[in-house]
């Protein structure tokens, strides 16, 4: 079954091995892990997964921390587009406090005081280690724009995707909204469906992704308001190129 | 103002009735802010046009003032601010609601305003009460005050929707652990103060869990603590007849000098009041001095995360805990 | 305290008043003493709240004493009640918005929600067939007029576009939502430095350039020399807010037609200009249209021109064929309404080392709004006359703006300007090491106005300083420039400033018509509009004075066109001065015309009479008399050297020229203490000393009437007042009383008003202006008061909790 494709960490009986694997990309830190990880070849090694050829998302929400003022808008507007069609309403980019970022000299102009935050949102990985792992085939590629996504209709809730992904979720300790989820990557349980959840790119939504659409920084850029040759949540194409620039600006964190 | 029809409930049944069967109808009792609401031709999509009202004035027993040293006070949600300011259940009791009472707007507003209407009152954010804005509070799609002018606005726990909440009355209410009784269609229930004013993210359409269907009719208020202090103060611009750009009631159960037990509430620098727990953890089983009312300050405002116009009213909000922390324990 | 208990006898009103306080007046102030422990001035600067019967008691007293006042014949320099309290505070008194007439519509108007927008489509239809609405106005009903009366391309928020006139507000404002417009938004400009950047979006395709003239420009002397030789130098920059007058009587106008006549009600500080144009933008002749106004609730400078709802009013009117009220909504007047506006102004001060002033170079930009070019020279005007100073050099723009009119507000520019130059003064003072007090003293020109180098017609500055400050007990209170301060509790500071105001001057028309009836009553024909200062008692008054009559027997007439002749604005400090000017003239051609008949009737030369208390007698001879009543009956007209009687009441009339050769200016000072709170931000005002120069106090009551209305109003502006505009929409967010906030009297401070009196050479007994020079202290004292509490000197007002704090945190 599904489980034959697997070896090395993912096994669904926990040992030793397992737990190295998993405890390594914890201590290497996610992006050197992940680095690692795909440097040892991808398809067809005998050790790794054997990834299943899957396309390149149609867009990535490319977040850019030095124009995020932590207003919380992309949070609750993913939490109610998803709600709107019945899907978990855990919002799937969360917004961290970090004071250290430099800020857009636009952002300094036009909101002092503001705060300074960044952005964890899925980064749709070329070839996202999420997939493969699930037992139920819950995660896939979604037809229209590629994005990786969870059928929460199928998600039994084991949670081998969350701790597939390489990319960790930093301490909710500092998160701006102090909702305190247990996250560990960019996949997130919830506890009330019962289901994990990632960001799909809102594939359901005329508007695509509700938080690039509605970020108000976003909106005042669009406006000509705040002048910025880039977003705040920008929509690219998820190439490898696109992909490597994101990873280098995630994992350090 | 638009023309409106009146209908008069001599019950509370009678009034949920009415609103659950016109779904643009609006309970009014002193109507100070329901009028200027209409006047102002606020209406968005999922903002009706209120244009039923239903005068809950005339409902027997709802401005009915009970108190007793078992139950504690009984507030038909009716009574005016004024009846309670010069109510001796309130003074001799709960010295921290009579001065709560005693602030709002005016004395000609408290003479109609009711305690219900203080705690129901819509935020007073001018772009939500700007017709010219469309924003997420009453069904559309931005909030101008996160990239605009907003100086009034909410310094803790703002997404999606800044305001803040304007009640002078809540934080008492909720300093003193008040609950809330409710009715609707399907009956009567209880619900503390804690969990009747909603965020922005629970639900970004209203400021508490009442229903359209739904009234509230009382405020229960436990029996008076014993070794209790409190301290109520409020900033703002003009010093008389204003909202609150921040205000705090503080509640204190002092043993032996030391704090057994508190509840500090803050108005105006969150969409819905404000419990500091952040402060009361630093001031639980200490005595208060100085130092410690500072501690307890800077903690309270360590998640704040200031707009672009707003960040004075950290500094205000530090100030009036300092102050009423010193001023309850030295009471 | 011994309660004595005296009664009054009840006397009916009759107003009058007194050579000098009689006994009884200051009998009755001393019961109010005895009984409440205060006098009934002391309790309404308190701010207390009466019960009823005490209510009805004060104005039971108030007539009984004004009654009893009434026993002598009038003098200017006596304490009047306003002839017309009673029937305004009682609310016996018609305003303009009083006025109902039969069968009349009523008014709303839709306004653009952009500030910068092209109306593509406009269809009223369904709105004109809703039941209850009887015209609907859009802009091809207008004739042409600036500000357009309705807009194709509304260039600021709230710029009319349409208008209905129905059966009741309700109905119009259903009728409004019924209108369908289209609008396609265009890029606007809210700042006035912005504007006149370059690429800068245009305000209206009307204009050519957001630059409706050239800049106001000034030089004297050589700045950059003078900067140069100065010891000490000062600079900094300041910013004022958008300010609006929030009269207590929102702007109406009521229009009614008969065949080809036009009347219309409306609140106004000048209704024969505003008329003038009415009837000029309806080619109609001037006599055709008639403009009445009562009283005018509060004017402020806002009530002077003919607005779009004037016309609004009159055209919705006509096409109706049924009387029109438009009654302004609160939220109309910001958006339609003249504003004072925001000033940003780099200025820089060159002092010697013994603190006089050598140089002095400002430039200031300010925003017109989207009409009207003005010249933004009334900035600078104190500041180039206040002080000696050789050197200077000033340039001020006022670009075009998609926001809200500029306008007056109590003076034009000279608050914001002041508000720049004293807190740069004070700055000096400081390097200085001097009591700014001795540097104004050491600065002060009281001579000769240096841009036009002639004498002033008066200048008490210098007695005003001393008066002040001598009330204040400034030498006890400042404790110099190196105070200690413990900012972690409440401080309390002391600022002051003085000033020269540039209105005041006589102007042109100044017409007034005196009329002495068969009975000897007096009616003082003018068209002068009483604003709340008390200016129509002002004019009875000094007919009284000038005909020896009582103050009781003189009516003066309301402003209407069909009735007054052109006496010029209320406006510009200019009513007392210029106004008063043509009723004296007007009064004593009166006179002439009286001891004329009378000389003849008793044989004596005209030079011996005089009047006193309604009786004529020879002053070698009082037992030769006539009473007023008699000499009027032997009125004489003179024909080709024969007299004849005239049997008809006296008619004196006078039209007065513009005096020259005098500089004519109101000058002052302040002295403020305030209480500020470094950890909340506010402020309270303690303690207010104004002293004004008035020339001659007419009526010292209307004195100090208006300076402490004046203290009220600067306050406001110093610490709560700004219309505020969302930068990225353009939009008004605070066009409402909530949130523009005005001054309560629960919060009044002690406010002691000094009138000095170095009598003018040109005004009526001496007398000159007061109406806009009160307001003009508070800002730059307040502003200095905080940095003597504080340490912190903020240059941007309002003052609110949000800039002080901002201003601490950067210490």
């Amino acid at each position: 079954m599904a489980e034959d494709q697997y070896s090395g960490g993912e096994q669904p009986t926990t040992g030793n091995q397992e737990v190295t694997r998993r405890e390594f990309l914890r201590q290497m830190g996610a992006g050197a892990a992940a680095v690692t990880f795909f440097s040892l070849g991808v398809a067809g090694q005998a050790r790794g997964p054997a990834f299943p050829p899957m396309a390149e998302a149609t867009g990535v929400v490319f977040p850019d921390p030095s124009l995020c003022i932590g207003c919380l808008t992309c949070e609750v507007v993913c939490s109610r587009a998803h709600e709107e069609v019945g899907l978990s309403g855990v919002p799937r980019i969360r917004i961290y406090d970090d004071p250290s970022i430099k800020l857009h000299p636009e952002i300094i102009r036009n909101y002092p005081d503001r705060g300074a935050f960044f952005q964890e949102p899925c980064l749709q990985c070329p070839e996202a280690p999420c997939l493969p792992v699930c037992p139920v085939d819950a995660l896939r590629v979604e037809p229209k724009t590629q994005a990786r996504i969870i059928d929460e209709s199928t998600c039994i809730a084991c949670g081998r995707c969350e701790r597939a992904c390489p990319f960790t979720a930093v301490d909710e300790n500092r998160a701006t909204n102090r909702e305190v989820l247990g996250q560990a990557s960019r996949i997130t349980f919830d506890p009330k469906k019962n289901v994990y959840v990632k960001c799909d790119l809102c594939y359901f939504r005329e508007g695509g992704p509700a938080c690039v659409e509605r970020c108000p920084v976003n909106i005042r850029i669009r406006q000509g308001i705040v002048k910025s040759d880039i977003l705040c949540l920008d929509l690219p194409a998820s190439t490898s190129e696109v992909f490597q620039k994101l990873r280098q600006q995630q994992a350090a964190s | 103002m638009r023309p409106v029809k009146y209908l008069a409930a001599p019950t509370w049944r009678d009034a949920i009735n009415a609103l659950a069967k016109y779904p643009t109808a609006k309970a009014i009792a002193g109507g100070s802010d329901l009028l200027g609401w209409i006047k102002d031709d606020i209406t968005g999509a999922k903002e009706p046009q209120w244009d039923i009202l239903v005068d809950i004035r005339t409902i027997k027993e709802g401005a009915a003032i009970r108190f007793s040293r078992n139950e504690g006070l009984r507030i038909g949600s009716l009574a005016t601010l004024t009846d309670l300011e010069s109510a001796k259940e309130v003074q001799e009791n709960y010295p921290l609601l009579a001065s709560a009472v005693g602030h709002p707007a005016s004395p000609g507003i408290r003479n109609v305003g009711t305690i219900g209407g203080n705690i129901n009152q819509r935020p007073r954010c001018w772009y939500l009460r700007g017709a010219e804005f469309d924003c997420y509070k009453k069904g559309g799609d931005f909030c101008f005050a996160v990239t605009g002018k907003n100086e009034y606005h909410a310094i803790l726990e703002g997404e999606l929707c800044y305001i803040v909440h304007p009640s002078d009355v809540a934080p008492a209410l909720l300093a003193l652990d008040a609950k809330a009784k409710i009715l609707g269609p399907k009956g009567e229930k209880t619900v503390p103060f804690s969990e009747y004013f909603v965020g922005p993210r629970v639900d970004v359409i209203r400021e508490n869990i009442l229903q359209h269907d739904e009234v509230l009719t009382e405020i229960q208020i436990p029996p008076p603590v014993p070794s209790s202090k409190s301290s109520f103060l409020k900033v703002t611009n003009r010093g008389v007849y204003d909202f609150a750009i921040v205000n705090i009631a503080t509640w204190l159960k002092l043993n032996n000098g030391s704090v057994e037990d508190s509840r500090i509430v803050l108005s105006g620098v969150a969409p819905t009041p404000h419990r500091s727990t952040a402060a009361e953890g630093v001031i639980k089983g200490k005595r208060i001095d100085e130092a410690l009312a500072k501690q307890a300050a800077d903690q309270a405002l360590v998640r704040a995360r200031p707009m672009s116009d707003n960040a004075y009213k950290v500094e205000i909000a530090k100030t009036l805990i300092r102050r009423s922390l010193l001023e309850a324990a030295g009471a | 305290m011994a309660k004595t208990k005296k009664t009054l006898a009840p006397i009916h009103w009759e107003f009058g008043t007194l050579r000098n306080p009689t006994p009884l007046m200051l009998e009755l102030e001393e019961y109010s003493k005895e009984l409440y422990g205060f006098t009934q001035v002391e309790r309404v600067m308190r701010g207390e709240e009466a019960a009823p019967t005490a209510a009805q008691q004060r104005i039971d007293r108030a007539r009984a004493e004004a009654a009893a006042a009434a026993l002598a014949s009038t003098a200017v320099g006596t304490r009047l009640p306003d002839m017309h309290g009673y029937e305004k505070v009682t609310g016996k008194a018609t305003f303009p918005v009083d006025v109902y007439p039969a069968s009349g519509l009523y008014t709303r108007v839709l306004r653009s929600p952009y500030p910068h927008a092209k109306v593509k489509r406009l269809d009223v239809s369904k709105a004109e067939q809703l039941p209850g609405v009887m015209a609907v106005l859009t802009p091809k009903d207008c004739p042409t007029m600036d500000p357009p009366i309705l807009a194709e391309e509304p260039s600021h928020h709230g710029e009319a576009v349409a208008a209905v006139a129905a059966v009741d507000e309700g109905v119009a404002e259903a009728a409004l939502r019924l209108i369908e417009v289209e609008y396609e938004q265009l890029p606007f400009v809210l700042e006035a430095r912005d504007a006149m950047k370059p690429g800068a979006p245009l305000v209206n395709s009307r204009y050519r350039s957001n630059a409706p003239r050239d800049p106001f420009v000034y030089k004297r002397g050589d700045a950059a020399k003078g900067f140069a030789e100065a010891d000490v130098i000062v600079e900094g920059t300041s910013q004022t807010a958008w300010e609006q007058h929030v009269a207590m009587e929102p702007h109406n106008a009521t229009a009614l037609w008969e065949r080809d006549k036009l009347t219309i009600w409306t609140s106004s500080q000048y209704v024969h200009r505003q008329r003038d144009v009415i009837a000029d933008t309806l080619k109609m002749p001037h006599s055709k249209v008639r403009l009445i106004s009562e009283y005018t609730g509060g004017g402020f400078g806002d009530k002077t021109r003919a607005y779009p709802y004037h016309m609004i009013a009159a055209l919705l009117a006509k096409k109706a064929g049924r009387p029109v009220r438009y009654e302004l909504t609160r939220k109309d007047v910001f958006l339609e309404c003249t504003h004072n506006y925001p000033k940003y102004q780099e200025l820089r001060l060159g002092f010697k080392r013994d603190g006089a002033m050598v140089a002095l170079q400002s430039r200031a930009w300010v925003a017109t709004g989207d009409s009207g070019a003005r010249s933004n020279a009334d900035d600078f005007e104190s500041a180039i006359r206040i002080f000696k100073c050789p050197n200077v050099d000033v340039i001020g723009y006022a670009p075009y703006t998609n926001t809200g009119i500029s306008g007056a507000l109590r003076t034009v520019g000279e608050p914001s300007g002041n508000f720049a130059f004293a807190i740069l003064v004070d700055q000096a003072a400081e390097k200085l090491n001097m009591d700014p007090l001795d540097l104004y003293l050491k600065n002060i020109e009281e001579r000769v106005d240096q841009v036009v180098n002639l004498p002033f017609s008066s200048n008490g500055v210098r007695e005003c300083l001393l008066k002040a400050a001598e009330a204040f007990g400034w030498k006890q209170k400042w404790q110099g420039w190196r105070k200690q301060r413990d900012l972690t509790k409440p401080q309390r500071g002391v600022g002051m400033m003085a000033f020269l105001c540039n209105k005041g001057a006589m102007s042109v028309p100044m017409t007034a018509v005196c009329q002495i009836d068969r009975d000897g009553s007096v009616r003082v024909v003018q068209a002068g509009a009483d604003l709340g200062g008390g200016q129509r008692t002002t004019f009875a008054m000094i007919a009284a004075e000038v005909l020896g009559v009582a103050v009781g027997r003189v009516t003066v007439t309301k402003p209407d066109t069909e009735v007054t002749s052109d006496t010029g604005i209320v406006a510009g400090s200019r009513a007392t001065k210029s106004i008063g000017s043509a009723v004296k003239a007007a009064a004593e051609d009166a006179r002439a015309q009286l001891l004329e008949g009378a000389a003849l009737k008793l044989n004596v030369p005209q030079s011996d009479l005089d009047i006193a208390d309604g009786v004529i007698f020879a002053k070698a001879d009082p037992s030769k008399k006539l009473t007023i009543a008699e000499a009027v009956a032997a009125g004489v007209v003179v024909v080709d050297q024969v007299v004849l009687p005239a049997g008809a009441p006296i008619i004196g009339k006078a039209v007065v020229p513009a005096p020259r050769g005098y500089s004519q200016k109101t000058l002052g000072a302040g002295f403020f203490e305030v209480e500020v709170d470094p950890g909340t931000g506010m402020v309270k005002v303690l303690k207010i000393v104004q002293a004004h120069d008035v020339g001659k106090a007419i009526n010292p009551l209307a004195v100090e009437n208006q300076i402490i209305g004046g203290a009220i109003q600067g306050m406001g502006k110093a610490l709560t007042e700004e219309m505020i505009y969302d930068p990225a929409t353009g939009v008004v967010v605070n066009p409402n009383l909530d949130d523009y906030k005005l001054h309560m009297m629960a919060t009044m401070p002690e406010i002691t008003t000094i009138a000095v009196e170095p009598i003018d050479v040109l005004g009526p007994f001496g007398a000159k202006g007061l109406g806009e020079p009160v307001n003009i202290p508070a800002s730059p004292c307040i502003a200095n008061a905080i940095y003597d509490a504080m340490g912190v000197r903020l240059s941007e007002i309002p003052m609110t909790p949000y800039r002080i704090l901002k201003a601490v945190r950067s210490l």
